[in-house]
């Protein structure tokens, strides 16, 4: 798991509209980032 | 607040869509089908913890409180998680879910990303 302290480790993933967003392009502002269970 | 608030689903974009338009259009919704990325920030998954008593006894509280049951996208067994990451990509917060229950206080969160938020514009 990423550690407090750590790198976030990177990735790229599709937005909904198929817009690829990379996490590391946020920089320069906090981010909540926030993986769902399953959408209900 | 200056923050950006990223969603990440294993649900299919046309699903993610509707869903987002519905419970909140203002946020990123992004699509890792996979379950790539879910693996690398090690959240796990089980049945058990899925559908403890503990978590059964809050979606009857969430839904005697008005809160519309929209059945079960995907597998129910994935758990989730709440990463607070900084402006320059370190991790300052990291609550994966044991269960579905298990999820950081709102207050604890906002207060975390209202500091960092002042940090970057000091």
């Amino acid at each position: 798991m990423p550690k407090k302290g750590a790198t976030a480790p990177d990735f790229t993933l599709p937005a909904v509209d198929g817009s690829p967003l990379t996490l590391s392009e946020l920089r320069g502002r906090p981010v909540l980032l926030i993986f769902l269970r399953h959408l209900g | 607040m200056n923050v950006e608030v990223v969603l990440v689903t294993f649900s299919s974009a046309g699903y993610g869509r509707v869903w987002l338009k519905e419970v909140c259009p203002a946020f990123r919704l992004l699509i890792d089908r996979e379950r790539e990325i879910y693996a690398r920030y090690k959240l796990t998954s089980s049945l058990l913890r899925a559908w403890s008593l503990k978590t059964v006894r809050r979606y009857i509280e969430l839904m005697r409180a008005g809160r519309r049951w929209r059945g079960i996208q995907g597998d129910s067994a994935q758990m989730g998680g709440d990463f607070i990451i900084d402006a320059q990509g370190t991790v300052r917060l990291a609550h994966p879910s044991h269960d579905p229950t298990d999820r950081p206080a709102v207050d604890k969160l906002l207060a975390l990303l209202r500091r960092l938020s002042e940090e970057d514009e000091s």
